[in-house]
Parts: C-alpha cells; sequence; structure tokens
C-alpha cells in the first residue's frame, strides 16, 4: 500500500513540474541580450544613432568635389591609398565606404519584418515603419550618389543603382536594379514616410520626422530634375515649419559658433570618418572663399584662418572639429532648392522673395544688399552661387556638380594639382562617374565591379 | 620549507613508536572464504602470514585453513587481479568471508556513467576508469592534470603552454576521441564535460581537491556518452567523490604531501649574447633607427645604451666615457637577476585528512584538506581549503536518504610582472634589476632622460621597478563553491526503485586588483593627469590607488526523478530506467573602479566626472578621459529540461543489447529549435565469447566483443536562431532615446553541433588474467561544426557564425596490461596507445588566403585536408642578397607580399599534421614486498611544429635576438651555407613574417620522454597496532627527454618554449 502511495505521489509531481515547464524553456537567457519583442526594442534599433545617423558615404562625393584642396605634404601623408585615389578621380576600389550603409539597412529590415510579428498600435506602427522607410531611402539615394552614375530620365533605365539587400537573411542575395527602378522606390519609400510620420521630434532630430521625409524627397526630385515636383515638396514642408537662423546673431568669436542640434536642423547625419576632411587637412578653395563678400556672415562664421594661410571650415553644423562633417537636411536647402525651382520654372518674382528670405539672414543687416540679377540665367546663377555657399562640406555638391549645366558651375573641368602633376576631370565624364565596390564586396559577392 | 617537512616527520615518528606486542598460546585453526564482489569465490589467492612469512593460497572455491599459535594474526591478501587487502584474522570469527574487489580494468569492475551504474562484463560502451591508486601516484594541484599519462584517446594541448602559467590553476585543454568543436577553447570551445557524481560541474576545476576524488571515468563512445546527450559532443568525465560505506568499521586516513619543481629554464630561450646586441643597437642607432623615438612628443622607453650613445653624439661626453657607461651592459644578462629574484622553484604542499564508516543503517564521511601552492614566480601563490560532509541512512525498507555538503575555497595572489618580462623576449636584456638590496627601475614607457627631470620633482616618481609588483603582487582572486546534494531512494516494488536528487551549486568569485598609490599604474596615471599651472599643481586624475572589483556568480539548481527496473527471468536480465531532469543556472557579475582610494581608511573619491576631458601632462599624448567602469554587469539564465531513458538487456550473459535516449530542451535554443532538436541516441551491442558453449579455450578466460552507435551535440550558449539585439544605454549626443545593436542576424537554419560516434572494441583477458586489455576502434562524425564565416558585407555584418564545416576522425585506442610474478616478485607492464587523425569533409568558403593557413594553432580549411595540418611557405633558399626566397607562380620570388596574399595555395607546402597521430605512455610496476616501484614512459609520435629562428622585427623592435643571429647571411657565398637570412636595414618585415612561416623551420616533434619513476614503500606493521596502513612515496616527474626527432637543440614537447621543470615529490597516507 505505501508502495502504491509513493509512486501515485512521484506521478503527480511530474505532472506539476510538467506544466511548469514551459514557462521555464522560456526564461530570457541573457538579460542584456534580448530578442525583439517589444515596440521598444524596434525604437530602440532606429535610434543606434552609431549607425543610423553617421558613416554616410556622401563624403567620398565630397573628397570628389571642388569645395576644397589639401597641401601638397598633407597628401602625402594619407598613408590609405584608396583614400587619395578618391581625391584625384583615380577609380580605385574603395575601402570601407559601403558596410555602414548596410548595417543600417539590416537595421531597416528587422524592423520592418517585425512590424507585423509584435503587437503594435496604430501609431506606433506608423511612426515606426516611417522611420524605417526613410532611412532606407535616404540610404540607397546615399548609396547612389556614389555607386551609379548621375540620374539622366534617358539612360536611368539602362544603367544600375546600387546593391540592395531587401531582407535580413543572409542568404538572400543583394540585387542590382536599373537606376530608374531604383529612384522609384526611393521616391515611394519617401512619399509613404511622409505621410506616416509626424512633424514633431524636432528637439532631437536624429530620429526621422515628416519634414525631414519632404527635405529629402524635394533634393530626390532635384537630383531627378523634376523642378515643379521638388517645388510642391518644399512647399509643403516649407509650410508647416520654415525656421532660420539670423547669422545677425550668431557669435563669430566663437571657434565653432554652431550647436548640434540647431533650430535650422530637420534632419541630424554625419559623414564617415575620413582622413581628407580633418581640420588640420581640409583647406577651403581660393576661389570659393574670395566669392564669399565682406558683408557675408558666413565667411567669418564657417571658415578659420590656418597657419598656412589658408582657410579651415569650422563652421560645421555638428558643433566641432570632427572629420565627420553634418550632412544632414536643414531649412535653408527647402529654401535654396525652392527658390531654384522657382527660377527653373520662370517665377523670377516669387524665386527672388524666396532667396531674399534666406540672404536677409546670411548677409550683416547693416549693410545695404545689391538687387538681385533680373534675368532668369543671371538669377539662378546667383541662387546656385548661394546654394554653393550655403551647403559647402554637407555632400550635396557632387550631387549638384552631376547635375547641373556648366554656366551654373562656371567651369568645364574639375583639377587637381599635387606637386608637379596635374590631374582633371570633365563635367561629362563626372556625370557617369561611378565609384567602385571595395574590394571585399566583389570577393564575398556573387556581384560584378561597378 | 620547514613547516613542510613537519607532517612526514611525525608520520615517522608514529611509525617508530609503535611497540610490537604479540601473544602466545596454543595452537588454532583460522578458516575462512574469499570471494569477489560478485560473490564467487576466488582461487590462488595469496595469504602471508606477516608474523612467519609463511604464504598459504585458497582452493578452486576461496577457501582457505592456517594453523597458527596466535589468538589473532595479521595477514596479507594479494591477487594479481584484486587489490590487496591486509587484515587481523581472529579466532572469534568461525568462517571469515572476506571480499576482495577488483583491480582496474578487471571484469568486474564497476563502471558509473552519472546516471546509473553497471558492471563491466555488462557493459557495451567505452568506458576508461582511473582508480585511487593510479590518481595518487603523483601529487597535482587538480585531478584532471593527473589524467595525462592514464588514459588512452585523450590528447591534452600543450601548444600554447607558458612556463609562467605553472604551479598556478590553468584549465588543461583535452581533446577527447579528437575534432568535436572548431571554436577555441574558452569560447565554448572543446572543453570535456566534467560530471561530479550526478551532475555536472561548470565550475572551476581547480576549486576540487584531487583528495576529494575516488575515481574517474572517462566516458568515449557514443553508447556510453549519449546519455548526456546535447552536452555530451566534447567527451564526458565522470568524477567520483569518496563516500561512507555502509557496515565498515570507522577508518581515518591522513594524508601528506610536497612537490618541489626545479625553476624554470630561462636560458632556454636562446639568444644573443648583450654584447652582441649591443653592436646591433649601435648599429640601429647609426642608421638612424631611433631618431623618431628620440624626439617623439611621448617621450617612449628607450635603452640606457641608446641614451648613452645620444649624449655621446651631442657632444655631452666622449667615446672613451661612452665605452666605460656600455662596459656594464655587456656582460649582463637579464635572466640572471630574474633567476635569482623573479623565479623560484615552485612548491605544493597537499594535506588531507578524512573519517568515515558506516554501521548497517547508516554511513557518513567528512573530510578537510589544505592545500598550498607557490607558483614559479615569487609573487604567485595559490591556497584552497577543501571541506566535504556526506550521510547516508536506510531509514526504512523503502527509504534511503542521503546528503552531502561540500565547500572549497581558492585564493590566488599573482603579479602583472610577466607583462614585461615574458618567455620570449625580455626587453632591455642586459640590466639589472636588483643591487645592494633596491630594486631597480627599467626603462618601460617613458625615457629615463624625460622622467628624471620632468615636472622638477612636483610629480610622483615615474619609474617603473618589476620587483616592486613581485614583492607587492596587486591581483588577488578568491573563488568560493558551495554544493549540496539532497538524495531519496525509493525501492518501491521488487526491482523497482525510485530516485530524487536535488543539488544546489553555488560559486562566487572575487577578483580585485589593487593598485595602490605606490604601484606604476596609478602613479603613471596619476602622473599623466597632473597640472602645473604658475607652479599650483592639480590633479585631473584623482589622486590615490586605484582599486578594481569584479564580482562573479553563478547559482545552479539541479533536479532529477528516474524511475529504475531490474529483472532477471530464464536467463534474460533486463535493467532500465527513464528519468527527467530540471536545470537552472544563473550566472553574474558586476565590478566596478574606486578611484583615489586610500587603502588606510577605505575613502577613495566619488564625484568622478567621467565625460570631462583633460590634457595630457607634457603632451605625452591627446586628451584624456577617466576610464569609466568596463566591466559590464551581466545576468544570464540558462535553464535546461532533459528526458530520458536506457535499456540494457543481457541474454544468459551471452549477448548484450543496449540503448540510450536523451531529448534536451532549453532557453537557448528558441521554440523552434526545440521542435527541430531531435533526440540523442545510442545503440549497442555486446557479445561475450567466453560464455558460449563452443568457446573453449584454456588460454583465453574472458572475450567480449562490443559496437555502439550513438549520438551527441554540443551547445552553444551565444547563438539563436532568431535576431538578438543588445542595449546599450544612451548615445554620445545626450539623445535621451535608449539603443540597441544586433548582435545575432537571424538564422532559420542553425543547427546545433552534432556528433555522430561509431565505436567498436574487444576485451580479453588471457592466461588467468596475466594478459588483459581492450582495444577501440573508432569513427567520429561531425556535422554543423561552427565556425566564424565572413559574409559579403551587403548583408549589414562582416562575419558570422554559422554552421559552416563537417569533419570526420578516425583512431584507435589499447590498453593492453601484461603481468607476471616470480614469488614475492610481481611486475606489470601497461601501454596506452592512442591513434587519432581528423579531416574536414565539407567547409562553406573553400578559398582563404595562405596567410590563414600558416597561422600557429591553425584550422585547415580544405575538404580532405587533415582538420590541424601544418602548412608553411616553399622555400627556395637565400638569394645572393641573403634574402629567403619563396615560390610564386613556379618562379623563385622575394615579392613577400604577393606570396602571403596569393590566390591559389601553390605557394604553400603541406609539412604534416601539427598534432601527434600517435601518442601514449608506457608503464612498468614492480613490487616487491613493502616496496612498489614504477616508471612511465611517454611519447608523442608523427606531428611537426615550427621552430622559432632570428626575427629582425623582434631583434630591433622587443630586442629578443634569436641565437640563429650567428648564422646569418653575411657576404655573397654565405647562401650556399646558410637559410638564415640577412640582417637589413630599414627591415623588410614582409621577409620577417615570410621566413617565420618558411618550410625550411618545420621540425619533426617527435620524441618518446622518461615521463616519471616513483617509490613506495609500505612498511610493515605489528599485530594488533592502531594503524591499519602506512605508505610513504616518492616520484620524480619530467625527468628529460630519451628520444626527440629532431636534430636543432630544442624541446619538442614545447613546441621550443621553455619547457616545465623536474619536480619531484614525496609524501605519506597513514591509515587507522
Amino acid at each position: 500500500m505505501k508502495n502504491i502511495l509513493s509512486t501515485k505521489m512521484v506521478i503527480g509531481i511530474v505532472m506539476m513540474l510538467m506544466l511548469g515547464c514551459n514557462q521555464f524553456l522560456e526564461e530570457k537567457s541573457d538579460m542584456s541580450l534580448a530578442t525583439i519583442s517589444s515596440k521598444s526594442d524596434l525604437y530602440a534599433l532606429m535610434d543606434y544613432t552609431v549607425v543610423m545617423n553617421q558613416s554616410y558615404v556622401a563624403a567620398v562625393g565630397d573628397i570628389a568635389s571642388d569645395d576644397f584642396f589639401i597641401l601638397d605634404k598633407q597628401y602625402m601623408g594619407i598613408s590609405q591609398l584608396s583614400d587619395r585615389a578618391i581625391y584625384i578621380w583615380d577609380r580605385k576600389p574603395l575601402a570601407d565606404w559601403y558596410w555602414v550603409s548596410y548595417s543600417r539597412l539590416l537595421n531597416v529590415n528587422t524592423v520592418l519584418e517585425h512590424l507585423d510579428k509584435i503587437q503594435l498600435d496604430q501609431k506606433d506602427r506608423r511612426n515606426l515603419e516611417g522611420m524605417a522607410l526613410f532611412f532606407r531611402a535616404y540610404s540607397y539615394f546615399d548609396l547612389a550618389q556614389i555607386y551609379a552614375p548621375a540620374y539622366n530620365q534617358k539612360t536611368a533605365e539602362l544603367v544600375l543603382g546600387p546593391p540592395m539587400k531587401r531582407s535580413t537573411d543572409v542568404n538572400d542575395k543583394p540585387i542590382r536594379l536599373s537606376l530608374k527602378e531604383t529612384m522609384d522606390l526611393i521616391i515611394a519609400d519617401l512619399k509613404l514616410a511622409s505621410d506616416y510620420l509626424t512633424d514633431q521630434n524636432l528637439t532631437y532630430p536624429t530620429r526621422p520626422n515628416r519634414n525631414a521625409a519632404l527635405g529629402l524627397l524635394s533634393r530626390v526630385y532635384l537630383a531627378m530634375g523634376d523642378y515643379e515636383q521638388a517645388l510642391a515638396i518644399s512647399k509643403r514642408a516649407l509650410e508647416s515649419y520654415d525656421k532660420l537662423m539670423d547669422y545677425n546673431q550668431i557669435n563669430s568669436g566663437k571657434k565653432y559658433p554652431f550647436e548640434r542640434f540647431n533650430p535650422e536642423v530637420l534632419f541630424f547625419s554625419i559623414h564617415a570618418a575620413e582622413n581628407l576632411s580633418r581640420e588640420s587637412v581640409l583647406r577651403i578653395d581660393t576661389v570659393l572663399y574670395d566669392s564669399y563678400t565682406d558683408s557675408d556672415l558666413r565667411k567669418t562664421r564657417f571658415f578659420t584662418k590656418q597657419a598656412d594661410s589658408y582657410f579651415a571650415f569650422t563652421g560645421d553644423y555638428s558643433g566641432n572639429s570632427n572629420a565627420q562633417k553634418f550632412n544632414g537636411i536643414t531649412t535653408a536647402e527647402l529654401w535654396l532648392t525652392k527658390a531654384e525651382c522657382e527660377a527653373r520654372l520662370g517665377q523670377l518674382t516669387l524665386a527672388s522673395k524666396t532667396i531674399k528670405f534666406l540672404t536677409d539672414k546670411r548677409y550683416s543687416s547693416t549693410v545695404a544688399m545689391e538687387p538681385f540679377p533680373a534675368t532668369q540665367d543671371g538669377l539662378l546663377k546667383f541662387i546656385y552661387a548661394e546654394r554653393r555657399k550655403e551647403l559647402l562640406l554637407r555632400g550635396v555638391r557632387w550631387m549638384d556638380l552631376r547635375r547641373l549645366e556648366e554656366m551654373y558651375i562656371g567651369k568645364k573641368e574639375m583639377k587637381r594639382i599635387i606637386g608637379d602633376k596635374v590631374y582633371s576631370i570633365s563635367l561629362n565624364e563626372i556625370k557617369s562617374f561611378t565609384f567602385l565596390f571595395p574590394q571585399k564586396v566583389i570577393e564575398m559577392s556573387d556581384m560584378e565591379q561597378n | 620549507m620547514k613547516n613542510m617537512l613537519f607532517f612526514p616527520m611525525l608520520l615517522l615518528l608514529i611509525t617508530w613508536n609503535l611497540q610490537v606486542r604479540a601473544q602466545h598460546g596454543a595452537e588454532r585453526l583460522y578458516q575462512g572464504v574469499i570471494r569477489d564482489s560478485t560473490g564467487k569465490g576466488i582461487a590462488d589467492v595469496n595469504i602471508r602470514v606477516i608474523k612467519d612469512g609463511r604464504v598459504i593460497k585458497t582452493d578452486s572455491t576461496g577457501s582457505y585453513k592456517i594453523n597458527a599459535n596466535l589468538d589473532k594474526i595479521q595477514v596479507e591478501i594479494s591477487h594479481l587481479n584484486y587489490k590487496s587487502l591486509r587484515t587481523v584474522l581472529s579466532t572469534k570469527d568461525i568462517k571469515k568471508i572476506l571480499i576482495l574487489s577488483a583491480k582496474m580494468g578487471m571484469i568486474d569492475e564497476v563502471l558509473v556513467s552519472g546516471y546509473h551504474s553497471l558492471h563491466k562484463a555488462r557493459s557495451v560502451g567505452s568506458y576508461e576508469k582511473i582508480d585511487k591508486v593510479l590518481l595518487d601516484r603523483t601529487a597535482n594541484f587538480d585531478v584532471l592534470s593527473k589524467l595525462e599519462h592514464l588514459t588512452t584517446g585523450t590528447y591534452f594541448d600543450r601548444s600554447e603552454y607558458s612556463f609562467n602559467d605553472n604551479g598556478k590553476p590553468i584549465e588543461p585543454k583535452i581533446f577527447m576521441h579528437g575534432v568535436s568543436t572548431l571554436r577555441k577553447a574558452g569560447l565554448g570551445g572543446s572543453k570535456p564535460l566534467v560530471i561530479v557524481d550526478n551532475f555536472p560541474y561548470e565550475g572551476d576545476i581547480n576549486l576540487l581537491s584531487p583528495n576529494d576524488i575516488e575515481s574517474v571515468t572517462l566516458l568515449k563512445d557514443g553508447a556510453a556518452s549519449a546519455i548526456w546527450g546535447a552536452r555530451a559532443g566534447n567527451g564526458v568525465i565522470v568524477l567520483t567523490t569518496k563516500k561512507g560505506r555502509f557496515e565498515t568499521p570507522l577508518q581515518q586516513e591522513f594524508k601528506a604531501s610536497i612537490r618541489v619543481d626545479a625553476k624554470p629554464d630561462l636560458y632556454r630561450h636562446r639568444v644573443i649574447s648583450s654584447d652582441d646586441l649591443i653592436s646591433v643597437e649601435r648599429f640601429l642607432f647609426e642608421k638612424g633607427y631611433f631618431n623618431g623615438k628620440l624626439t617623439s612628443n611621448s617621450r617612449p622607453a628607450i635603452s640606457p645604451v641608446v641614451e648613452l650613445l645620444e649624449a655621446n653624439r651631442k657632444g655631452v661626453f666622449d667615446d672613451e666615457a661612452l665605452a666605460a657607461g656600455i662596459k656594464p651592459y655587456q656582460y649582463t644578462d637579464v635572466r640572471d637577476d630574474m633567476l635569482k629574484y623573479m623565479y623560484r622553484g615552485a612548491a605544493l604542499q597537499q594535506y588531507n585528512y578524512l573519517v568515515r564508516g558506516g554501521s548497517e543503517k547508516l554511513n557518513g564521511m567528512a573530510q578537510i584538506g589544505y592545500d598550498r601552492s607557490l607558483a614559479s614566480l615569487r609573487s604567485d601563490k595559490t591556497n584552497r581549503i577543501s571541506s566535504q560532509l556526506s550521510i547516508e541512512a536506510k531509514l526504512n525498507r523503502v527509504v534511503n536518504l542521503s546528503g552531502r555538503l561540500m565547500y572549497n575555497e581558492l585564493k590566488n595572489v599573482s603579479a602583472l610582472a610577466t607583462d614585461f618580462y615574458s618567455d620570449n623576449g625580455y626587453p632591455f636584456p642586459y640590466l639589472k634589476l636588483r643591487e645592494g638590496g633596491i630594486n631597480l627601475a627599467v626603462p618601460y614607457k617613458y625615457r629615463f632622460s624625460y622622467i628624471d627631470t620632468v615636472g622638477a620633482g612636483n610629480l610622483l616618481d615615474w619609474k617603473y621597478r618589476p620587483l616592486d609588483y613581485i614583492d607587492e603582487p596587486p591581483l588577488v582572486t578568491t573563488s568560493r563553491n558551495l554544493l549540496a546534494d539532497l538524495g531519496l531512494q525509493l525501492f518501491l516494488l521488487k526491482g523497482l526503485t525510485a530516485d530524487l536528487k536535488y543539488r544546489y551549486n553555488f560559486f562566487d568569485r572575487k577578483k580585485e586588483e589593487r593598485y595602490f598609490i605606490n604601484t606604476f599604474y596609478a602613479r603613471d596615471l596619476i602622473n599623466r593627469g597632473t597640472q602645473i599651472t604658475n607652479g599650483s599643481l592639480s590633479y585631473n586624475f584623482p589622486y590615490g590607488g586605484i582599486l578594481r572589483q569584479q564580482d562573479g556568480f553563478s547559482k545552479e539548481r539541479n533536479f532529477r526523478m528516474q524511475l529504475n527496473y531490474k529483472t532477471d527471468f530464464k536467463g534474460h536480465s533486463i535493467s532500465a530506467l527513464a528519468g527527467a531532469e530540471w536545470r537552472n543556472k544563473d550566472d553574474g557579475s558586476m565590478g566596478n573602479i574606486l578611484y583615489g582610494y586610500n587603502a588606510e581608511n577605505l575613502s577613495f573619491v566619488s564625484n568622478i566626472d567621467f565625460s570631462k576631458q583633460y590634457p595630457t601632462f607634457g603632451g605625452l599624448g591627446g586628451n584624456n578621459t577617466i576610464p569609466f567602469n568596463s566591466y559590464p554587469n551581466t545576468d544570464i539564465t540558462t535553464n535546461f529540461v532533459s528526458l530520458y531513458g536506457i535499456m540494457d538487456y543481457a541474454f544468459q550473459n551471452r549477448y548484450l543489447l543496449s540503448g540510450s535516449v536523451r531529448r534536451d530542451a532549453s532557453n537557448l535554443f528558441g521554440v523552434e529549435t526545440n521542435n527541430k532538436w531531435t533526440p540523442l541516441w545510442s545503440i549497442g551491442f555486446g557479445w561475450n565469447l567466453h560464455n558460449e558453449k563452443f568457446f573453449k579455450s584454456s588460454v583465453i578466460n574472458f572475450l567480449k566483443l562490443r559496437g555502439s552507435l550513438g549520438y551527441s551535440g554540443n551547445v552553444d550558449n551565444s547563438m539563436s536562431a532568431l535576431t538578438t539585439i543588445q542595449y546599450f544605454g544612451y548615445n554620445n549626443w545626450s539623445v535621451p532615446y535608449p539603443m540597441a545593436r544586433i548582435v545575432n542576424l537571424p538564422n532559420k537554419e542553425l543547427r546545433w553541433e552534432k556528433l555522430r560516434n561509431v565505436n567498436v572494441g574487444i576485451e580479453f583477458s588471457a592466461w588467468n588474467n596475466s594478459f588483459s586489455g581492450s582495444i577501440d576502434y573508432y569513427n567520429k562524425y561531425t556535422f554543423d561544426l561552427f565556425d566564424t564565416q565572413p559574409l559579403d558585407p551587403t548583408s549589414g555584418v562582416s562575419s558570422m557564425v554559422l554552421n559552416a564545416a563537417n569533419t570526420k576522425s578516425r583512431g584507435f585506442d589499447a590498453n593492453l596490461t601484461l603481468k607476471k610474478n616470480w614469488r614475492d616478485l610481481n611486475w606489470a607492464g601497461n601501454l596506452l596507445f592512442s591513434y587519432n587523425n581528423n579531416w574536414i569533409v565539407k567547409t562553406l568558403t573553400d578559398q582563404q588566403s595562405p596567410t590563414s593557413y600558416v597561422l600557429k594553432g591553425g584550422i585547415s580549411n580544405l575538404p580532405g585536408d587533415m582538420v590541424y595540418s601544418l602548412y608553411a611557405y616553399k622555400w627556395e633558399g637565400l638569394d645572393s642578397e641573403g634574402k629567403p626566397q619563396g615560390l610564386l607562380n613556379g618562379d623563385k620570388s622575394t615579392a613577400y607580399w604577393d606570396i602571403m596574399g596569393s590566390k591559389t595555395l601553390d605557394v604553400l607546402q603541406k609539412i604534416g599534421s601539427a598534432r601527434p597521430l600517435y601518442f601514449g605512455t608506457f608503464r612498468n610496476t614492480f613490487s616487491y614486498k613493502q616496496f612498489n616501484l614504477s616508471a612511465t614512459i611517454s611519447y608523442r609520435l608523427k606531428y611537426y611544429f615550427k621552430r622559432s629562428s632570428i626575427s629582425y622585427q623582434s631583434l630591433f623592435g622587443k630586442y629578443d635576438g634569436h641565437v640563429d643571429f650567428y648564422d646569418r647571411w653575411q657576404k655573397p657565398g654565405d647562401e650556399l651555407l646558410t637559410d638564415v637570412p640577412a640582417m637589413v636595414y630599414p627591415l623588410d618585415d614582409g621577409a620577417d613574417l615570410f621566413y617565420k612561416d618558411a618550410s625550411v623551420l618545420a621540425e619533426r616533434g617527435d620524441h618518446i620522454k622518461f615521463q616519471d619513476l616513483r617509490l613506495q614503500y609500505n612498511p610493515a606493521l605489528p599485530i594488533g597496532s592502531k594503524i591499519k596502513s602506512l605508505a610513504f612515496f616518492i616520484v620524480a616527474e619530467n625527468i628529460g627527454l630519451i628520444w626527440k626527432a629532431t636534430k636543432k637543440d630544442i624541446n619538442p614537447e614545447y613546441f621550443g618554449n621553455i619547457p616545465a621543470p623536474r619536480s619531484f615529490s614525496m609524501g605519506a597516507t597513514l591509515t587507522f
């Protein structure tokens, strides 16, 4: 009898423990590691600024552009040969200008794949999807500037866009769509993003918001030469937020006069670190520097004279001397886009009004401005000059060099002189110029070199 | 040293003072029977009457009769196959029954798996048991390092051996039956699963005293180890602890031993003389090699000779003064001082007391041990206290209760002096470390000429004296372990029992780094943070000591329920068990750093701004911040649920069939994997040929054939099939949103490493057990081994751990024993022989650059290739300028970077296996009366390694001038005579890297070694003495190489590194 009792007891205990089993097996293994299970996990991935807001490859375009030069002895001190190559448009495989972008896209794809897997209310779902789509569009557009030719309606279906990785599955091979299809996807993403995102979050513009999405969309249309759309979008963006800082109020005595998240910043992102863009190395193109008039407040707020008598750029919106320059989206860029499009579409009075809104905040209030040119060409030239002076080293000069006509650039070709060697590249060559993928990408994937 | 000798002396005194008391009387008859543990009588047992030396033998039924004219006689009972017994026979016993237990390897030996125990005759698996007698052969700090020369199929990797670890507790790298994982030890690598009695022991094995262990059982094949399922992949080692026994008189045992090692032979690292090194320095100085250092703003350390040369160049003093200044260095070797002040012969003292016994219903055991290890580095020492208490009670016919408490504590004190002086390379080898009782400073981090004068006396002393750390070692680690076992055995029905077992195992490890204000580490950081403005000092780095603390703990809870059933009917015997097990383990750690720490009043600075940037003193570097606590807080929970069953079936003790099955689920795997996780199983058969009617042999008395097939696995805590993320806190832009990074990409196809073991074996015994042994042949396949694979960066990560490779292993283990006796002289020869080789079957990526193949400890990536292959660059001799030449595209070449980065592997030569394919030991044991002498010879055959040679990078940069320097190419024509490249300036680091891994440096590692020699003496004890037995032993280990294949003057066992020193131990065991 006793024996039977104890057998029953054993069976009873086994049953009880079995029921507790599932909970036991689902316990989290490492408290600092987590599988994705809540909306805060997804937000945390989107807020991982180390990859989401840094290391944009537009830096490569800046190095290949004409805003600056470096002295011979500094050039010889650049140890990465592939970095030197960018400066002289030598098509060598790039070093690391690649993987942070795809690491960012991994976060994007992870968030997109989890939207339906976890419980989200409508507001968070729209917000998260909007953020992810913004980052996706921004990353592919950023990559397209470097790894694809300039957009040309006639050839866009024939040339390739940057590699696309559309899922987190490692076994899923990257694909390359035509540049047309790529741009279409970017536009679709940004349209949705501007619909899903709200215009809050401007206190910490590391998070994508509606204005950032519209700002980027107008930049994308501009790159494609679609002035009507670019105008419409820039107007929409400026309707809800158009604030500019008055440079008369900015203290030129400080070496780095601008705050990190200043009121003009719609979206904050910075370049990849690059040896050539260090303050100690990079010197402003003398023609560009001389183009700032004395009443232009940017002349003193952007530049600091160096021991070698040339000027370094110290007016970066990231607020310090970092080699990683600010390349985000600002209200000033939207004003410039709006003015450019209005001028392009023949609305010269509107264009003058628009550009005046910006110049009022950039030129000394004590000196009277000369009247704007009255002809379309003249006004456009003026707007492009302002654009260049406003957006230098922001990752847009390379795009502008590739889309604008010779008359608005003011030269046929770019030149670099190192020692007794002269390197040059014509504007036409720039339009179809693409950089080469890092060697490792070619070794590890099935893709052909660019 | 004095107290070390105390205990042995005491033991000797006790023996000598024993009174011999004998009683006389009429002739008496003593009768009895001697049986084995199965109850069978044993024939031909020698019974020696100690008093008069007569030897009486038992008859075929095991019975004996002895006539003597005493009330009591002391006898020694011995038999070839059984453990000897010394006992007292009394006339009160009418018919005495004595039971002898089998010696190791004998057929009625009992094997344990951690879930059940079984007789060797009934087992179908490959088990290897090492008993107490063998474990006690040598004196070691931990139990696993005793196993090396006692087991087959188990390879102890010593390729990363460093003499500085000697005496310190280290984790041995053990490979059982070859490859089971490709990952490095420590990263979930190939550590076998260690079981203490019934449950895994995952703490530091050094916490366990070898004296706690009764026996060790290795589970080698599928049939033996598959029962441990997903954790058995690397092999299983079962440690059985000492316990009390029912119906045994109270027994006390006292053991003491001392082990002393020779000092490490630093001169084995063969370098050029200080005089010649100084010539090289002068050569480099003239070439301008030091100009960069001499003008650097960071003021790096510069040798005293270069300081003198620089002063001479500046005209501070003339050539004569220079020569006089250099002279003392020319004849100084820093190793003289290192051996004198830094090193000593390591010593290990071990003491252990044990008492155990039991009545019919109750048994118990208590044990306490103390071990003290002084490492060869003078600063380093380890103390261990181990204690155990166990009790078992038969409460009634049904319930049997057992409990055990174990507490161990390990305290280790060590220095970091080896950071500066290691076994390869002594910066500035001509320095002195101590003179006139004062520790001398050596140039370290900064030049003397800078720190001597800078700060005008306002700074703290900025000099580094290596021996200061030896005098006051800053690292203190204390580990504790509390283990509690509770067991309940229920005898439910006939043959049916239930076991309930619970274990709580707690580990705690506290590590303290005590950098007080007098240490260089603290002084340096304070000085670097000092700011002097207009003569007033301010400290950006908190003034005072630095105390770093790290505390880790682990809490394990195990619970097991098991039903056992045993039955015999008509020649069929069945033994089956089924059970379920829960296991929960919590690991955690945390740490902190205290700055401005004052050890006297325990005060420290609390208001530290870790984000504040401050300039480095004197522009020695860029801006600094105070280092933040870098110890991560961790909290890891591991849960396992397992279901298992074993069934053994035997028919007429002739045919054996055995099977096991186990299924594991864990919170590590994720739900999907748990569902996919097929049960691991094994099946085995055995055939006891000697029990067959047709098998009639007068020679062979035991012959068993057995075979098994089994699956086991390896789990890895760090892997998940799902995307995992890790939180980071906040970013440096003060954005108030938490951030997380992706740690692990999703991998739907993630599978756990799986192994398939096929084993066939033969066990035999012939000529009445005079010749016995076992031979096993195994084939092991591994599937889906993890390896870090580079990925296309477009995927978002540059590499990922994937199920990347399959391998196969083949091997052969033989364990043969031959015994012979001539009256009082017994001899036993025991040969252990192992063959093991491993091949890559499949890999994900087939091509890697040649550099990854020549890496030390590298793993081959070519299907069909040996896993541990030694590769080297093809060697084409020196060219006419003394440059080493390789082969590139079929031509001799000095384009080293092209060779090393070659797209094809044509530039490489495969030398052979990097691990011995054949290894083992041969042990001879002689016993004569009270003496027992044994000697072990070990061998490792068929493997290659690359010896070190001159590296000009090391010579120029680290002053490590290999003695091959003397044979270097010096003038055209030398290329015909030597293979040592020329010294060129500027340095060609490509040539250096190429030569280091060139085939000309490959050597055969084969060697035979005289491993140990041991003598034991068991003095005869007088009748009636309270002392039951007494034994003394002395043993010498690492005696020396008998033969080596290489002609070079290097010790292949340690791959040319400084070998483990000879050691000498002695000890005594007293039982009463």
